[in-house]
Formats: C-alpha cells, sequence, structure tokens
C-alpha cells in the first residue's frame, strides 16, 4: 500500500472528514436507538394511536362461526321421514379469464361446449341455451347463473356434475326441506322454507304451516358458536383452544300418521276431487282406541316437496274451517236424547213437517213418511225426528251436551288458528236446527273428536297426530301423547245404542248410507247433506251442499272412525256420496285389514343396526334377518352409506337402500311406495317422471340394467 | 495474500454479518413457508434460495475484500460501471418486470437483478473517486471540481425515481448527500445540513405531503402510502391494512414473541412478510429482545464502518466507509421506519435479513469494499509498528 502515489489530503479536509464521521456516528446511533425504542414501545404497550392492538388483532383472527342446527325430522308412524333437511344447490359459471388460482390454474370456464353438454345432460336446459348463457354479450361479465334451471338442484345431482371436472363450474348450498312423500297431510304437516334473517344474514329454515309452524322452535333447535383463529384464506390456525358452544340439533317429530293408509287416502281423495269438482273436502281416520290420527288430508292440498298447488290452500281446514255440519250431527243428537232418557225408539212422531217457534223443519223429503218410530226417523235421517227430540230434551239439556261433546271450543290440535265453532243458539226454531246439524258451525276435528265418544264406549278421546317428540342430541322424548279421555259425556250404554242405530243407517232397508257397506266388516255410520248458509240465506241447487259420512268400523267395537267431508260437487253426473263410499271403503278396509294383520303377526320394529363400511352381502344378511328389505346402490363391496341412520328404529319391511359406490344397477321397483322411489331417485340422481299414485306397477329402466346420474326414468304408481 | 488479510480480519463486521445472515435464513424460511405452500409452491422454496443468496454473498464480501482496491478507483472501470449502470437503469424504466407496481427487476435467469440496488453501490464507490481525487478544490471551487460527478450521480437518482421507485431513490440520494458532506468541507455546515435535512422531512415534507394526499388533489399509488401513515387504521381495509397488520405483528409478539414458526401475521395477513416485513415477523415470534439483538447487530456493522472511516487517512477508503454506513443505516432506517409507522412505508428491505438476490449481493458487495479497507488500515498499523 506504500507503493502507489499517495494523494495527500490537507489536514483540514481530514479535520473536516474526521469531526463529520463523528456526527455521522453519533447521528447514525440516534436514529438506532430511536427505532429500538419505537419498536418497543409498540411490543410493550401494545397501542399505536390510541388504538389496542391486541384486541383488535384478537378480532381479526377469532371469527364466530355459526354451527347449524339440524332441523328436526318429521316422522311417519313407522319411522320414515315425512319432512327432513337437505341442501339445494345453484350452479354458476366464472367466465371471468383472469380468474386463475395461485399457480397459475384457470378458474373459469375454459371449454364451453364441453360444460354446456354436461350441463344440459343434468339440468332442464338445452345446450344452445346453456352454450349461450357461457357466452355473455358484456365482455366484462364475471359469472353466469342459469336461472331457475340451475337453482333447487338435489346433491346427487350437483356430485354428478362435480364429477365431470368442469373448470369454474361453482355451486352455492342453501338449506332446504324435503318431504319424500310430496302429498302427504301437505296442510298439517306444513311446510318450511329457507328464510335469510335480516339480523344476521344467515339463511335457515322457518316452519310457514301446520306442524312445521306450529313446532318450529321445537324442530329448529339452536344454532351453536364456535369461535376460531384463523388466517386470511379461512384455515384455522391451529392453537386455538376456545371451546365450542355445540349446536343442538333441533327435536324429531313422531306424528301418529301411517304411511300405507295416508298414501291411500292421498290417492282415493285426489281421484274423488277430480271425479266431484268439489270446491273442498276434509278427510280424517282416527283410531278409535286412542285418539290418534292415522291418516288425515283435505283438498285442495298441495304437493309440498315441488310447492305445486300451494297458491290454492294455505288453509288447514281441518280445524280452521267451520261449516254447519248437517246430517251427521244427528249423531250427537240421539246419543244427548238416549242419555238424557228422553229418546223412545218406538216412539211415533209425523215426519215432513214441523211447526216450531213460528217456522217449520222440513225433512229432506217433505212430503214425509206418515208417521214413523224416532229410530225410523233416524234411518231416514229425518229433520222432523231430531226437532221433535231437541223440543223433549228441552234447549237447555242439548246445548249441555253439544259442550259436552266439545263442540263451540277448539280442541286445541296445537296447529295455528285452529276455530272453535259457533251457535247463536237463540229461540226454539234455530235450537231445533242445530239437533240436525244446521245453525251450528263446527271444525272437522271437533266432529271426530265428538264420535270418538259415540266410538269409545262413552269416553271422548282428544284427536292427536303427534305421538311423540324426541331430542335427538340425548334421545329423550320430551313429549309423548297418549290417549287422553277429555269428557265422558255418554254413558257405554248410550254409546252402544247409538252405534245400534247408526248401523241401520249403512244395512236397514231405508237407511241412507247404504253405499259404504264393506264386506267383511260391519260398519255403524251416518250420512249428512248440509245446505251452506251465507248472508242471503241457504244456497239452492244439488251442488250447494256439503255433504258428509261418518262410518266407525268394526260397529261392535270400533278400531277406526273415518270422517269425510265434500263440499260443492261440481259435476253431479256421479252423486256426492259414490265418491265419498269409494274413499271410505278403500281407506277404512285397509285400515282394518292392516289391524287385522297386525293382530295376528305383532308389526316388529326393529333397530337399525350400523353397516357403514361392512362387507355388502354381510349387510345384506343383517338387514333381511331383521325383516327389513334391501336395496344396492352401487357395485362395491364395502358399505359407504345407509339411508336410515345407525340406532333408529325402524318398522320391520321397510326399504333401507345401502349405498356402495361403482356402477349401479337398476332394481324391480314393483310396489315400491312414492317415498322409496323418491329416496331412490335422490340417492342415484336419476330424473323421475311419474304418474298415476300408491304404488309401482310399471318403470321405464328394465331392473338389471345400469344407470347413471341424469338419466331420466318414468315410473307409473296405481293403487294395490 | 488471502492468509494475511484473514489474518486481519475485521471480526468486529464479519460476526455480526455472519450471524445476521443466519437469523435471515431461518426467518426466511419461517415467513415464507406458510405462503409459498399456499402459492403451490413448495414450503422450502425461499429458504434454498436464500441459503444460495448467502453463500453467493460470502463468495462476493470474499472477492471484494480479496481484491486489490485500486482495480475500484481504475477511471475505466468506473466509466464502464457507469456505463453499465445507466443502461441498466434505462432498461427496466423501458423493459423492466414489473413487480409490486414497480419496474424495478432485470430477470437473468437465476437471479433478478435490481439496479437500484446495484446502484448504491456504484454511488458509493464512483463518488468515493470523484471527490476524494478533488478533496483539496471541493471547499474553494465545488462545482468545477465535482459537478459534473454529481450531475450525474442525480441523473441516476432520477432514473430511479421516475421507475417509479421512491424508496429506492431516497436512499441512493441520501449516500449521495452524505458523501458529499463528509468530501472535506467544512464539518459545520455538513452537520447543519444534516440536521436541516432531518427537520425539514419531519417538519416541512411530510406534512405538506400528507396535506397534499389528504387533500385528494393528486392521487398516486404513493401518496396512498402517505395517507396510510397518517391515518393506518382509517384505511385498515385498504392501503393502511400492511402497517396495520404489521402492528399486529408487534403486538402480538411483545417482548419475549409467541415462538419461532408460531407467526399468525405471516399467514396471509402481512404482505410480504418475508421480505419487507420480515421484521414484523421477526418481533412477533422472537419478540422485542431478538429485535434489538438484531438492530444491536447491524448498529456494531455501522459504527465499525463509520469509526473505519473516522480512522481512515485517505479521502477514498473514509467516504466509501461513510457511504457504505449511509447506505446500511438509511436501509434500516427506512425498513424499520415502515414497519414500526415512524415513516411512510418505502418498501425497502431490512439489510442482511430479507429475502432477496439483488439486496443481499450488494450489501455484500459493500461489506466486503469495508471489510478490504479495514484489512488495509489493520495491515498497514502492523507495518507501522513494526
Amino acid at each position: 500500500m506504500n507503493n502507489h502515489p499517495k494523494r495527500t489530503s490537507s489536514s483540514k479536509t481530514r479535520k473536516n472528514r474526521k469531526i463529520f464521521g463523528q456526527w455521522l456516528f453519533f447521528i447514525v446511533m440516534a436514529l438506532f436507538a430511536l427505532l429500538i425504542v419505537r419498536f418497543a414501545y409498540i411490543g410493550i404497550f401494545k397501542d399505536v394511536k390510541n388504538v389496542n392492538l391486541k384486541s383488535r388483532a384478537e378480532q381479526l383472527y377469532t371469527q364466530k362461526r355459526t354451527i347449524t342446527a339440524k332441523r328436526g325430522t318429521i316422522y311417519d308412524s313407522s319411522g320414515q321421514a315425512i319432512a327432513e333437511d337437505t341442501s339445494t344447490y345453484s350452479i354458476y359459471a366464472v367466465v371471468d379469464h383472469s380468474q386463475k388460482s395461485a399457480s397459475g390454474k384457470p378458474l373459469y370456464v375454459t371449454n364451453k361446449q364441453k360444460t354446456a353438454t354436461v350441463l344440459a345432460k343434468y339440468l332442464s336446459i338445452s345446450k344452445a341455451k346453456a352454450l349461450k348463457t357461457l357466452t355473455p354479450s358484456k365482455s366484462n361479465t364475471y359469472q353466469v347463473e342459469f336461472g331457475t334451471a340451475g337453482a333447487n338442484i338435489s346433491v346427487a345431482t350437483k356430485q354428478a356434475i362435480q364429477k365431470e371436472h368442469l373448470t369454474g363450474i361453482n355451486f352455492v348450498s342453501s338449506p332446504a326441506r324435503e318431504y319424500p312423500n310430496e302429498t302427504f297431510a301437505s296442510q298439517i304437516i306444513g311446510i318450511a322454507q329457507a328464510q335469510t334473517s335480516k339480523k344476521t344474514g344467515k339463511t335457515s329454515l322457518v316452519g310457514q304451516m301446520g306442524i312445521e309452524l306450529a313446532f318450529n322452535k321445537q324442530l329448529t333447535g339452536t344454532n351453536g358458536v364456535r369461535k376460531v383463529k384463523q388466517d386470511t384464506s379461512g384455515y384455522q390456525i391451529a392453537d386455538s383452544t376456545q371451546t365450542p358452544k355445540k349446536a343442538k340439533n333441533g327435536d324429531n317429530i313422531y306424528t301418529t300418521f301411517d304411511n300405507k293408509l295416508q298414501t291411500l287416502l292421498e290417492s282415493q281423495m285426489s281421484s274423488a276431487e277430480s271425479g266431484s269438482k268439489a270446491t273442498s273436502m276434509n278427510a280424517i281416520v282416527m283410531n278409535a282406541k286412542t285418539g290418534a290420527i292415522v291418516a288425515a288430508t283435505q283438498r285442495p292440498t298441495f304437493n309440498a316437496d315441488t310447492k305445486v298447488g300451494l297458491s290454492k290452500v294455505w288453509r288447514n281446514t281441518l280445524i280452521e274451517d267451520t261449516y254447519e255440519p248437517g246430517s251427521t250431527m244427528k249423531v250427537f243428537t240421539i246419543a244427548a236424547a238416549i242419555n238424557s232418557s228422553n229418546f223412545n225408539p218406538n216412539a211415533y212422531y209425523n215426519s215432513g213437517t214441523y211447526q216450531i217457534g213460528g217456522g217449520k223443519v222440513t225433512d229432506w223429503n217433505p212430503t214425509g213418511w206418515g208417521a214413523i218410530t224416532y229410530r225410523q226417523g233416524f234411518e231416514r235421517s229425518s229433520n222432523v225426528a231430531m226437532a221433535h227430540l231437541e223440543n223433549i230434551m228441552g234447549g237447555t239439556t242439548w246445548k249441555k251436551y253439544l259442550k259436552k261433546f266439545g263442540f263451540l271450543s277448539s280442541t286445541n290440535s296445537g296447529l295455528a288458528n285452529e276455530a272453535s265453532g259457533s251457535s247463536p243458539f237463540k229461540g226454539a226454531l234455530e235450537q231445533a236446527n242445530t239437533a240436525f246439524g244446521q245453525g251450528i258451525t263446527v271444525t272437522a276435528m271437533q266432529m271426530m273428536q265428538g264420535f270418538t265418544a259415540i266410538a269409545n264406549n262413552g269416553k271422548m278421546l282428544k284427536p292427536y297426530f303427534i305421538d311423540k317428540i324426541v331430542d335427538p342430541n340425548t334421545n329423550k322424548v320430551v313429549t309423548k301423547n297418549h290417549k287422553k279421555v277429555v269428557g265422558t259425556p255418554i254413558t257405554k250404554k248410550t254409546s252402544k245404542l247409538v252405534r245400534k242405530y247408526m248401523q241401520d243407517v249403512v244395512y236397514g232397508k231405508n237407511g241412507t248410507g247404504s253405499k259404504y257397506k264393506i264386506s267383511g266388516y260391519r260398519i255403524a255410520g251416518k250420512t249428512g247433506t248440509a245446505q251452506i248458509g251465507s248472508s242471503s240465506g241457504y244456497e239452492s241447487g244439488s251442488s250447494s251442499y256439503v255433504y258428509s259420512f261418518v262410518g266407525m268400523a268394526p260397529a261392535k267395537n270400533p278400531k277406526y272412525i273415518m270422517y269425510i267431508t265434500l263440499k260443492k260437487p261440481q259435476n253431479t253426473t256421479k252423486s256426492a256420496e259414490e265418491y265419498m263410499a269409494v274413499v271410505f271403503k278403500s281407506v277404512m278396509k285397509q285400515a282394518l285389514d292392516q289391524a287385522k294383520a297386525a293382530n295376528q303377526k305383532q308389526i316388529g320394529v326393529v333397530t337399525m343396526p350400523n353397516l357403514v363400511g361392512e362387507n355388502i352381502t354381510a349387510a345384506q344378511q343383517a338387514l333381511t334377518k331383521k325383516s327389513l328389505q334391501v336395496t344396492v346402490i352401487g357395485n362395491q363391496t364395502k358399505v359407504t352409506a345407509q339411508s336410515i341412520a345407525a340406532k333408529k328404529k325402524v318398522m320391520n319391511n321397510n326399504r333401507i337402500f345401502l349405498t356402495t359406490g361403482g356402477t349401479t344397477t337398476m332394481p324391480d321397483m314393483t310396489d315400491w311406495s312414492q317415498a322409496q322411489v323418491n329416496q331412490f331417485v335422490k340417492l342415484t340422481g336419476l330424473k323421475l317422471s311419474s304418474s298415476g299414485s300408491g304404488f309401482v306397477n310399471k318403470q321405464s329402466i328394465k331392473s338389471g340394467s345400469k344407470i347413471s346420474a341424469g338419466q331420466a326414468i318414468t315410473v307409473k304408481y296405481h293403487q294395490k | 495474500m488471502l492468509m494475511k488479510k484473514f489474518r486481519y480480519l475485521d471480526y468486529y463486521l464479519v460476526i455480526p454479518y455472519l450471524l445476521l445472515c443466519l437469523i435471515g435464513i431461518v426467518m426466511v424460511y419461517s415467513a415464507s413457508a406458510d405462503i409459498a405452500s399456499q402459492n403451490g409452491g413448495s414450503p422450502t422454496a425461499y429458504l434454498i434460495k436464500q441459503t444460495i443468496y448467502v453463500v453467493m454473498g460470502l463468495i462476493v464480501v470474499w472477492f471484494m475484500m480479496s481484491i486489490n482496491i485500486k482495480i475500484l478507483q481504475n477511471p475505466r472501470f468506473l466509466i464502464l460501471f457507469a456505463a453499465v449502470q445507466f443502461g441498466a437503469l434505462l432498461f427496466v424504466k423501458l423493459f423492466g418486470q414489473a413487480v409490486n407496481g414497480a419496474q424495478g427487476w432485470i430477470n437473468l435467469g437465476v437471479i433478478n437483478i435490481q439496479p437500484t440496488e446495484v446502484c448504491k453501490v456504484f454511488l458509493i464507490l464512483y463518488l468515493a473517486r470523484m471527490l476524494s481525487q478533488h478533496e483539496n478544490k471541493i471547499s474553494t471551487d465545488f462545482f468545477s471540481s465535482v459537478g459534473g460527478p454529481l450531475f450525474l450521480s442525480f441523473l441516476f437518482v432520477l432514473l430511479i425515481l421516475i421507475q417509479p421507485d421512491l424508496g429506492g431513490a431516497a436512499i441512493n440520494g441520501a449516500i449521495i448527500m452524505i458523501m458529499i458532506l463528509a468530501s472535506g468541507i467544512s464539518w459545520k455546515k455538513g452537520v447543519v445540513a444534516i440536521f436541516s435535512i432531518i427537520f425539514g422531512f419531519i417538519l416541512v415534507l411530510l406534512p405538506l405531503l400528507s396535506r397534499i394526499a389528504q387533500s385528494g388533489a393528486i392521487k398516486s399509488y404513493q401518496l396512498q402510502r402517505i395517507i396510510a401513515f397518517v391515518n393506518p387504521f382509517g384505511t385498515a381495509q385498504g392501503a393502511g391494512s400492511q402497517l396495520v397488520n404489521s402492528y399486529y405483528a408487534l403486538s402480538n409478539g411483545g417482548v419475549f414473541g409467541v415462538g419461532l414458526g408460531n407467526s399468525i401475521q405471516k399467514m396471509g395477513y402481512l404482505p410480504e412478510p418475508n421480505t419487507d416485513f420480515i421484521m414484523a415477523v421477526i418481533g412477533e415470534e422472537l419478540g422485542l429482545l431478538c429485535v434489538v439483538l438484531i438492530m444491536c447487530l447491524l448498529a456494531i456493522i455501522v459504527a465499525r464502518t463509520i469509526w473505519l472511516g473516522v480512522r481512515a487517512n485517505d479521502a477514498y477508503s473514509a467516504l466509501v466507509c461513510y457511504g457504505v454506513a449511509t447506505f446500511i443505516t438509511i436501509q434500516t432506517l427506512f425498513n424499520i421506519g415502515g414497519v414500526t409507522g415512524l415513516l411512510p412505508i418505502t418498501g425497502v428491505t431490512f439489510p442482511f435479513i430479507s429475502y432477496g438476490g439483488s439486496s443481499m449481493l450488494v450489501l455484500c458487495a459493500a461489506l466486503g469494499c469495508v471489510l478490504n479497507i479495514s484489512v488495509r488500515q489493520a495491515s498497514g498499523r502492523e507495518l507501522a509498528v513494526l
């Protein structure tokens, strides 16, 4: 270093440099100190500009995640779901070409042709239309949707589309309620629909009518909250030690509806409705021994799954509509008369007309049948006989009985807007009119309740359709309904006599209910034809009546009571009775047959075993042993899913679907119920179109052929 | 020769440097593993690259330390360097690859070169040579003696400024300023100038810029950063998000840190957790104590460098030392100032620790020069003693 010509610094510049360097040293060190102090300030005090950094950061990381509670399932009496939770999806396609993943993979639709073909295969949209949707006119469109064709997509369809590995196709899920039986006591079960809360922005299912509405709180359960720490992409950060507040799933409701009877009743009512063109119809079938309603429906009704017909009538006419019942009321008139010792079946009176209270009571045959006994009068459905009986009893006694039979007050079914009916009950004529069911309004449910006293040896039972409510989290029974005696308006002796006279109606020479005979069973019944009151008096014409029938069987010791009403039939080529008789006879017979069979061989309830992961052959054997029917979906050897969860109770002979994955072959669906077909279709992703009702007798895909999701199938149902 | 140089190796410089590089490797890995794997890459991708850069840096240090310092003073070398540097700055302005808004990069395949970074070393070497050559005339005839070189230097800074790279321009500008003030002019003027610059910046420039930015009269990316600096919490969802998340990281870490690898803020909340905001991640994971340690290690390097400059008898050595010290100090100031909200965020990396090849190699080159000077001083003293 000594060899190069050394540039000599003047001592002055060197001194300047050195002193400047020293200053630089102190300034730089001061800067470092300043930075350290600033760092320390933030790290120690965790506060900048009066913002508490610690709590702010906590807020940033901690996300309250709602754990959505599952809405309770509504079951029929055999443990098959009537209403249950599911998800539906709506599809959307990203068309913005700038959407790429971090690793550069496209997140938009790359192959429009293929995408359109796939969508056309699974959704009700043509390829051309799908292609058009995928090619929006605006160049800066981010995503496109497919209207109604792209909404309400089932899980199976969604999975089938996902298997095609299309880029840019995404799904949004929303909670939905599934009603596999479609039309099944729709107004009583009600519906729940997805609603978005304005407060929380969360979408959840809310009951809109029927049991879904009345028991909305129990069905809904309580959402849980989980606080999680997470990074910006939503991944949970490992050491979050928050204890979650568990979601409490909604209670399950087990109804008393008998799947077979209800399905039969629905299809019979539908054909009666379309035949008679009645403006409305009601039908209730009840277990006479317990008050449990085993089937009930109304017309018009709606398909709870598709919501078709929902706009026509939201009301549950069985409990919300009041009407003048007409002659079926006479059952209670003679019951009251007998019970108050005012009935002499063999005493004579003059039929035809009866002057009372400044007015006139007329028989449906105004010329009458001359002097006949009261027993005959009941058989012929004579109004005059009833007016006399009411007169003999006296208004006070009759009113007392009306109340004892539960009229003029609600049955407290638990459903919303239940009516209690009314009667002015003023003046001798009006009071006499109530004895044959005019001048008093009732609900169909009140009539049913009253009839239980007749059928059940004087003991009146509260009608109920909810067997029990079970908390699925603890398997505890929250509510259990039993047979409940709500009064004893008449004696056993009276009830037996009334049933005896009611058999005259069906089997007597002049009985008005001869159409309602069922071979093999003895029926006690009463017909009714009520005028319909309006503001301008009673309407006239043969289509202006409420026709009704009540039947109990077996007459000696009734197991079932069935009550049907049919209002204003517009098609009068066949009489209203004929339509009602078909409904009554088929359903009542089925009910009685079932009861008989059950007596012979007690229908067993078995507990569903856990089969997931089991060998399919072993699983099939296990279920067959339990007298369950098995349908396998897929051709693999291990069970991956079972249609009814383990530990659930199942009635034997129910059909269980076991999924194994792989290719599926079409089963023989003969005699499957609509619910079973729907369940199968949902599990396999087939596109179903069906006709008729009841049970399968024809299927478009031959059993044994291979099926794949998206394939169309047509199924025909018939009544067995 | 080499062995002899190693004998005089300046441990005050080398040990802190090596420690910082090691901490850097560990923390780049910790800060980047999650981001890298989220982006679909290997979690060790940045670790491997940073290790390579550190090794390359060691070679550069060794090289710069070993060469005869006269080569760096050679006019032909400096003219070539100036030409290449000018060309590079022009190239990035015209064809540069945009990374995070600034077009600062030239892709050389293996490594992305940032001409702005290289310019710092160029200016130190160039000005040290020019100013030392004319040191005796500077106080009397400033412009005619060093006017040309200063013009060229500020032209380079202008090119950097229009890239646009405000932080880079500021650092390069600061290097030029300090080197002029240290060139031998009256130290009183120099000190007054430094304080004028500091206070002028704090009391005039920053408030003025804040006022302009908040008035909304001019909208630009740079002004957004000023708004974010003035009101980070008000703009936490937008421009202020970087600073706010940096605050959260420091607050999470506290004195002792949440532990190596446990940073939450690096999981996507903090942008650039392995480069510009690595000190926030270190603050979060290793706590204030480790941050102080790192700052002290860096302060030792800077202090030692200035001290070597003060002790140097020749103007060239002193100016190189002051230049390098300024380089490291301003870089640290801008980085930590941004991370702690003392200064607007300028996108400057933290010396020796942040991930990045250009910045590492350039710092190593600068450190190598200082080591070279240190060895010369040490051996010179020894010779003198002998």
